[in-house]
């Protein structure tokens, strides 16, 4: 259990370095800027492509607990000269976010926000069993409407966002 | 699920509440009963909905009883008790619950049958012209009284103040001075900016006392004004006294009016003003085509971040087959901007990688 918490906590947290790093730097400059001068401090020998070795050392730097490289490679590499383009790179982070879910969830399976929060709501108040007092609002035409009145058939109460 | 029980002896409600994310799809939240039962009329009509509404009490009575959850779901019996209760709402358990409460239906009706596609409005007046201020994270909203006069609140006052000011009474205090998309005006940037005194300024100390917006190239736009300000609080017990000055005109042209109007604000945070979404915008939704892997345009349940599968599917899936298409991402992100999407000045400077 710990194990698999640590492995979420390090994917959240490498994965966010490594994947919207440019984020932050987007708010003066674009994105696409970023990836280049990114791949370009990548790229040691200059060559406009990025060896295996050079995007090992940058994977490894960035996403310790990242265990597929290699498929990470395969799924880059459209053209499969072995080494990556800076079109190929630009397409690192979505493959990454897909790898890094893979490698989670054969730990554990994440439990859903909205299942954990559920979960913990059951034994907040008003409880299964409890009814709603002298609970009065208004109808959709500013008439007084009290919850009283519901009694009598099932009410299905929902209170999805507006906004 | 309305259509398939109402029939059946079950009745539904939906619970109008605080607006939980000013903003979104141009909603800020009411300052009376009269404009919360005009939010309920405009969505009613927007949303094609026939099941009727509740409206929540301005000291949020309805909302504290259920116990504060911000999508919740509630079967009541017959008599008035509460037999299911969910934090986060969601059909398919919905049905279920009703099919082992009330028994199954013949033939359920599918999404896909309904004509009820939120369509939302866009204005002509220009907007996402005026940069947005880059806010801090984590602004939490104070609790706020407009003091009524002979006007219409047509700009409203938010003020919120960062985690610091609250904890050690420095920090930063954010003014934004938003348009009611209710009364249908926009800024006359011709006639005069907005303009933010502080009446009382012994209360908390500034480093001035009156705050003008930033002139705008365009005549007219329904922006909002921003203003973010370094802030000492001297004085937690009395309320901070804010006069707001603006110049407004109805999109028919049928009238331009200068506005002054009173707020007292409360030096106590007010989590019931909902949060604005540049506050979580970006992080979860502006780049959501980012998860779109294989760049076929639809989003499916494998190729969302584990663990927040739920929260995606229930924002934008709403068709219901539990993959987010084109046209729905399309759909969602027009909550934003008047109805032109996400834009580099919807969330306060930070740009989105395609949704510019």
């Amino acid at each position: 259990m710990l194990q698999s918490s640590i492995i979420k906590i390090l994917s959240c947290t490498l994965l966010g370095i490594f994947l919207f790093a440019d984020c932050s730097s987007a708010q003066s400059k674009s994105q696409s800027d970023d990836s280049q001068k990114r791949f370009d401090a990548i790229d040691k020998n200059s060559d406009k492509q990025l060896s295996k070795t050079e995007f090992k050392s940058y994977v490894e730097e960035k996403l310790p607990g990242f265990n597929q490289f290699e498929k990470l490679v395969t799924q880059l590499d459209s053209d499969k000269n072995g080494s990556l383009s800076i079109e190929e790179f630009r397409k690192r982070r979505s493959i990454t976010q897909k790898l890094l879910n893979q490698q989670a969830s054969n730990k554990s399976q994440p439990v859903e926000f909205a299942e954990t929060f559920n979960k913990r709501y059951l034994t907040r108040k008003p409880l299964i069993g409890d009814g709603l007092g002298n609970l009065k609002a208004f109808d959709e035409l500013g008439n007084e409407f009290d919850f009283d009145n519901l009694q009598g058939k099932f009410t299905v109460i929902n209170f999805g966002c507006l906004t | 699920m309305y259509r398939d029980y109402n029939d059946k002896d079950v009745q539904f409600f939906y619970v109008y509440k605080s607006v939980e994310h000013p903003e979104v799809n141009n909603f800020i939240p009411a300052f009376n009963i009269e404009e919360r039962l005009k939010h309920i009329e405009t969505a009613k009509a927007r949303f094609k909905t026939e099941i009727p509404w509740i409206c929540d009490t301005m000291d949020h009575a309805v909302e504290t009883a259920f116990g504060g959850a911000p999508n919740g779901e509630y079967i009541l019996d017959p008599n008035g008790k509460i037999v299911r209760k969910r934090f986060w709402a969601n059909p398919k358990t919905l049905r279920e619950d009703l099919e082992e409460l009330v028994g199954p239906v013949d033939k359920i009706t599918r999404v896909s049958d309904l004509d009820a596609v939120f369509t939302p409005e866009i204005r002509e007046v220009a907007s996402g012209v005026v940069p947005r201020v880059n806010l801090p994270g984590g602004l939490v909203p104070f609790d706020l009284k407009p003091i009524p006069d002979d006007n219409p609140f047509f700009a409203k006052l938010r003020a919120e103040g960062t985690r610091q000011l609250f904890a050690t009474g420095i920090g930063e205090i954010y003014f934004g001075v938003y348009l009611d998309p209710l009364y249908k005006v926009h800024w006359n940037n011709r006639a005069g900016r907005v303009k933010i005194e502080i009446k009382n300024g012994d209360v908390v100390t500034f480093d001035k006392e009156e705050f003008i917006s930033e002139e705008v190239k365009e005549d007219a736009d329904v922006d909002p004004r921003q203003f973010l300000l370094k802030a000492e609080i001297q004085d937690k017990s009395s309320p901070l006294l804010v006069t707001l000055t603006y110049t407004v005109c109805d999109d028919d042209e049928t009238f331009c009016t200068e506005v002054s109007q009173d707020y007292q604000i409360v030096l106590a945070p007010n989590p019931n003003l909902g949060t604005r979404p540049g506050i979580f915008l970006n992080e979860m939704f502006a780049n959501v085509r980012d998860f779109d892997s294989n760049g076929d345009g639809d989003i499916t349940v494998d190729e969302l971040p584990a663990g927040k599968v739920t929260m995606y599917v229930g924002h934008m899936d709403y068709n219901a087959n539990e993959i987010i298409e084109k046209a729905e991402i399309e759909q969602f992100l027009k909550m934003f901007n008047n109805g032109r999407g996400v834009s580099k000045f919807n969330d306060g400077g930070k740009p989105t990688s395609k949704n510019q």
